[in-house]
């Protein structure tokens, strides 16, 4: 899974020069029992999604440092499915897990506490998200996809390593606003992207994404880890009172903190009643194109819908077989699978856990 | 790992581990003994870090750094509470990479290769495409040409007259809803009827009595910005030199680089401008035209409107003159953090008087809360806050207080060092604004307040 690169050394602070290759997890839990007697950490080199109920079931607290929109709704949706409620209604609070959430972004972060079915959760605050920016090294050295992802290597790597650019002096650095750079690192990433078969490399691209780079610092982590780490030994031990319940870092300016309490949503698919989704499509929409609405459509952000109807399955990407089965699905028409007035479950098993939204279908008249 | 061992040896051990290329010395000594004994250690250093260090220590501590010039950065890790305060005679920024960007193009008053660029799109003789893939700045450019021409005036001042010169810009479309360069346009019309303005913060660096005072000794920053200041009286008529910046967007690849050029063309001269100014100044007070590189003028050039400079008042006023009004404000916010530092400075008073943080022993702790109390009292009588308008919320805070003993928790420590660390980042790499000067941090709600104590 995830091994450390040489670019994480400045900022993942468990890790040295000796650790480089080797995995992060492992590497992390090896430290940290190393370094501090009487603790014991258990690395796990997996997706979180691999893990079953049982699994989060065994924790009393879960602290997330996670890298994307996806994992944290995932891990989200795991822990509210977990807790129960009794026959009065009441949460019973021996099934309620807490999970508190950190993230990072240069100079500024955010921490979060999210008592399950109590206070809001990650989904009813989804729709205040800012679209992400930023790309991991690895992805951008190994399984670029986008074409931000070649211009983003072209800018960390290849820069530096060739020597002798044409106009460029070899000690210059990347100015977003010199013509000529841009155009060395357009020609590069057009280059790369070819190689790869990626297509929508522009000039313009190429300049809004030299200016965006947001630098990862290490001092940053350390404030927002330690935000989380505070709220877990508060909760552990009762010694104080827990954040109420988001608090968002910013240091570009001074030092400015807000924290505030997240309004829980009645309509929330995860923890709330949701009312039924009624969509209305063209008949000739076929199952790949609706597929294609859901990862933008704010109410879903399903990158890997799975459609299911009682008693049918529509598309499954999960399991293969079942993808293999359905796969020829994906050419057809909707109207010709789900009737005028039917009723879909609609989920995305790398967003949520065990927890689906149904909507119904309706088309529209010619 | 590191019981019994001399603390200052196992962090400077454990600090020089994160960075290999990094050599890290320390020494375990009283810092009053240092101070007395020994003050020339300290001078070598840039930067001096002051954790929870004792009250009169650091009294001295911070005496002399004022006197030596030397940044101070106090950090104090305490119970739950975190405090950090700043203290450097004079700081200035050139890169302040603030979240928002200030875009100024000159479009109201174009410099002739500008206007030149503008009157070349001949919209009459365009094809769709092209027309709707001309820069933004050329169309505003001409619409306001246009508008003066039309209504005799310099620019749409009354509302009536901006409405008016948002609609020409519509008319310029062949098709408005169709064609983003001229909605883009549309949207940032103010654009071409604001004329260029000098921030407040930079007339302020302009005002400032190290720029006005030039002589041999004076930075590097307060050369150039006098010689900027003299390019705005002179050829900058006014304005600051041209950044050289476009913003991203609607365009096509050929036209924007032909923008993009004629900014950076345009920005070269200024800043070229700028040098001859640079060279007179150096050359008047006895140093070399070449002691400021080309590049870093460049850099305080494309960054002159986000300038900067900061003057921290000094830890000593802070006690001897409290900023009263800043106190009393802050205490009338039920959220605010800042009873924590009413309670530091009554916990310091304390610890002067009976050589111990109240609550560090158990035995006495009611008799500990008794006299904190007391000194929460006179404190709030000096900074003249009204009996009563902050209640009673000063009991809890003080039984707080005496519960944490003076005790460092690890997690409220590493959130402070996280913190610190950014500020001295900050203050090192003269990017950003850092903090002036205090920050408190309530590790129970996680609220925090700044204030210039």
């Amino acid at each position: 899974m995830d091994t450390i690169d040489t670019s994480n050394l400045n900022r993942q602070f468990l890790f040295r020069d000796k650790d480089v290759g080797k995995s992060k997890s492992q590497t992390a839990a090896d430290f940290v029992n190393d370094r501090v007697p009487g603790v014991e950490v258990t690395a796990h080199m997996c997706a979180i999604q691999e893990k079953d109920d049982a699994f989060y079931k065994s924790f009393n607290i879960v602290i997330c440092g996670l890298d994307s929109v996806e994992a944290r709704r995932w891990i989200n949706s795991q822990l509210i499915s977990l807790c129960e409620r009794d026959e009065s209604g009441e949460v019973d609070l021996s099934t309620m897990i807490p999970y508190i959430d950190g993230g990072t972004e240069g100079f500024k972060g955010q921490a979060r506490v999210i008592l399950p079915r109590m206070t809001s959760c990650y989904e009813c605050t989804l729709d205040l998200l800012p679209p992400q920016v930023t790309y991991p090294m690895c992805t951008l050295a190994s399984t670029p996809r986008l074409p931000e992802h070649c211009i983003e290597y072209v800018l960390e790597k290849t820069w530096s390593e060739t020597s002798n650019k044409e106009d460029i002096g070899d000690d210059e650095k990347v100015d977003g606003d010199n013509p000529v750079h841009i155009k060395w690192i357009f020609a590069k990433a057009s280059e790369r992207a070819n190689q790869f078969g990626i297509r929508g490399v522009t000039y313009r691209l190429t300049q809004g994404v030299v200016k965006h780079i947001i630098p990862a610092i290490a001092s940053t982590n350390a404030i927002i880890a330690s935000a989380c780490t505070n709220e877990a030994l508060k909760l552990a031990t009762l010694c104080s009172s827990s954040m109420d319940d988001y608090m968002l870092y910013n240091g570009n300016e001074g030092i400015y903190t807000y924290t505030y309490r997240n309004e829980k949503r009645a309509a929330c698919p995860v923890c709330g009643t949701p009312p039924p989704v009624q969509m209305t499509i063209s008949p000739d929409t076929t199952v790949e194109q609706y597929r294609e609405s859901l990862a933008e459509d704010p109410r879903f952000l399903f990158k890997n819908a799975s459609l299911r109807m009682a008693g049918k399955t529509i598309y499954l990407p999960n399991v293969k077989m079942i993808e293999e089965a359905t796969r020829p699905n994906l050419a057809k028409k909707m109207s010709e699978l789900v009737p005028d007035g039917a009723e879909l479950i609609v989920t995305d098993h790398r967003a949520y856990k065990g927890i689906a939204i149904s909507v119904k279908i309706s088309y529209k008249k010619e | 790992m590191g019981l019994e061992k001399i603390r200052a040896e196992v962090v400077s051990q454990i600090i020089a581990e994160l960075n290999p290329e990094v050599q890290g010395s320390f020494l375990a000594s009283d810092p009053d003994e240092v101070l007395e004994s020994s003050p020339t250690f300290l001078e070598r250093f840039n930067f001096i870090i002051a954790s929870n260090m004792k009250p009169q220590s650091l009294k001295k501590l911070a005496q002399f750094c004022w006197d030596k010039d030397k940044v101070l950065i106090i950090v104090r890790s305490y119970g739950m509470i975190g405090y950090i305060r700043l203290v450097s005679k004079s700081h200035d920024i050139v890169e302040a990479k603030l979240d928002q960007d200030i875009d100024d193009l000159r479009l109201s008053n174009p410099w002739p290769n500008l206007q030149a660029f503008s009157d070349e799109q001949d919209f009459s003789k365009m094809e769709m495409k092209e027309h709707s893939h001309t820069p933004y700045p050329a169309i505003l450019i001409k619409a306001l040409k246009q508008w003066r021409e039309k209504n005799g005036k310099n620019v749409p001042a009354s509302r009536d007259e901006k409405e008016a010169f948002k609609e020409s810009i519509k008319d310029l479309a062949l098709s408005f809803y169709e064609e983003e360069n001229f909605q883009e346009a549309y949207n940032k019309y103010f654009q071409a009827i604001q004329p260029s303005e000098i921030p407040q913060s930079v007339q302020d660096v302009f005002e400032d009595e190290l720029c006005k005072n030039l002589n041999a000794n004076s930075n590097d920053f307060w050369f150039m910005a006098a010689a900027l200041k003299q390019f705005v009286a002179n050829e900058g008529q006014g304005t600051l030199p041209v950044q050289g910046r476009v913003p991203d967007m609607h365009a096509d690849t050929d036209r924007y680089i032909k923008l993009q050029t004629l900014y950076r063309r345009k920005a070269r001269n200024d800043v070229n401008s700028v040098r001859t100014h640079l060279g007179q100044l150096l050359k008047t007070h006895g140093k070399q035209s070449e002691s400021i590189s080309d590049s870093d003028l460049k850099d305080f050039c494309k960054n002159a409107c986000y300038l900067r400079a900061l003057h921290f008042r000094s830890y000593q006023d802070e006690l001897s003159s409290p900023n009263k009004s800043e106190i009393r404000n802050h205490l009338m916010n039920p959220e605010s953090a800042m009873p924590h530092y009413v309670m530091f400075r009554a916990a310091d008073r304390f610890y002067e008087k009976n050589n111990r943080f109240p609550g560090d022993d158990n035995s006495n702790l009611e008799a500990d809360a008794a006299e904190l109390h007391k000194l929460v009292k006179d404190l709030l009588n000096e900074y003249e806050v009204e009996d009563g308008s902050v209640g009673d919320i000063f009991d809890s805070h003080v039984k707080e207080m005496v519960r944490y003993g003076a005790c460092e928790l690890h997690n409220i420590s590493s959130l402070i060092g996280g913190v610190g660390g950014q500020e001295l980042i900050k203050l090192c790499t003269k990017q950003r604004i850092p903090l002036n000067n205090t920050w408190i941090y309530s590790g129970i709600t996680s609220h925090s307040c700044t204030f210039e104590a």
